[in-house]
């Protein structure tokens, strides 16, 4: 609890715990942008992301009766998060799959699945680059994707990532050195 | 120093070098090494080059009515029923992993077992009272079942009477004048 004395965002959501729900608006415009953008890497749909950001927000208020400040806040909203994502991508494999075998066994024309690409975004950025660098990341196992943008994007420590995965840190950089590596395969002709 | 690219935390080590995130004594120490190793310097050099492409992916924006969505959430949340209140019990952070729900459902049932049939269970345990206890008396309200038939004849005399009532006044009522 010491160590976290000086977090401001666990004070706040203690405040929220007291019944200050306008330090919850104050918690929301701090962590919305990372929160929405980690989940937007990790599903790689933005109205996805958006609507898994809302949900993440919603279980923080749902859950600030029994918020206990035993880690920092981030590692917390994170952890969320992750777990919504995961779920998310582990219902959407099971759609596609179920897809695939009905395609298989009937006559119908092939379904026509959803673009997954964010048509604005290709546009600004060098299109082909930017959906090498999309690819390599889908095409990383979950919980090193997971694990990647963490400390990638969010400059989490190994400990921090450990906690928001529920594994030993020992775990994470086993994930991370294989996910790297694999990066390095991909994407270092890039520069 | 033993070359770091040879082993998985040397190469996590120098993954870290190249975020820049190293602290400043092991920066030196590897970079003092890289300078005169080309499998470490090419690692870090590759590292680097991901990292920059990693850069150039910006997220999007969220859209302009995410906070007004979400407030239509919790005012919809205020107005949801008891039903999806208990299962949103299930969906706190703390029950982590879907297998919560079965396990959630067994608790319920096992608790529900045991209060049933708690009394009795604990003193059989104890056994403080034998156990077969005699029957308790039957209640009050209970009628005997010949008072019971009876009744419901009479009810259907009556039904029946109320129906020929209700015939006849209806050929009175469509008899040609």
């Amino acid at each position: 609890m010491a160590a976290h004395a000086l977090d401001y965002d666990v004070q706040l959501m203690l405040r929220v715990k007291a019944g200050d729900t306008s330090c919850f608006g104050v918690l929301l415009e701090r962590h919305r942008h990372p929160v929405i953008h980690f989940l937007y890497r990790m599903v790689q749909n933005h109205a996805v992301a958006e609507e898994l950001a809302q949900d993440v927000f919603l279980r923080v208020f749902r859950s600030r009766a029994s918020y206990e400040a035993t880690a920092k806040f981030t590692t917390w909203l994170f952890r969320i998060a992750t777990h919504l994502a995961l779920n998310w991508l582990r219902d959407a494999k099971k759609d596609r799959v179920q897809d695939s075998l009905d395609a298989e066994s009937s006559d119908a024309p092939a379904l026509q699945l959803a673009d997954r690409n964010p048509n604005v975004e290709q546009h600004m950025v060098s299109g082909t680059r930017l959906e090498e660098i999309r690819r390599a990341i889908a095409s990383l196992p979950e919980k090193q994707r997971a694990a990647v943008l963490m400390h990638k994007y969010e400059e989490m420590e190994y400990s921090q990532i450990a906690k928001v995965l529920c594994c030993s840190e020992s775990a994470v950089k086993s994930l991370l050195f294989r996910a790297y590596e694999t990066l390095r395969a991909r994407l270092a002709h890039m520069a | 120093m033993n070359c770091p690219s040879k082993t998985r935390n040397g190469r996590l080590r120098l993954i870290e070098f190249a975020t820049g995130r190293a602290r400043a004594m092991e920066r030196m120490e590897l970079q003092f090494h890289a300078d005169s190793c080309p499998a470490c310097r090419s690692l870090i050099d590759e590292q680097r080059q991901v990292f920059a492409a990693l850069d150039g992916w910006d997220a999007v924006a969220p859209s302009r009515d995410f906070n007004r969505k979400l407030y239509a959430r919790f005012e919809l949340e205020a107005n949801r029923s008891w039903f999806r209140r208990f299962q949103q019990v299930f969906e706190h952070p703390a029950w982590i992993g879907r297998s919560s729900y079965p396990l959630a459902i067994a608790a319920v049932l096992v608790v529900g077992f045991f209060a049933g049939d708690a009394s009795r269970f604990i003193t059989r345990w104890r056994g403080i009272v034998p156990a077969t206890t005699a029957p308790a008396a039957a209640p009050a309200t209970v009628q005997d079942p010949t008072a019971q038939l009876i009744q419901a004849l009479d009810d259907l005399q009556l039904l029946d009477q109320i129906d020929s009532v209700k015939h006849r006044v209806h050929r009175s009522r469509t008899r040609p004048l």
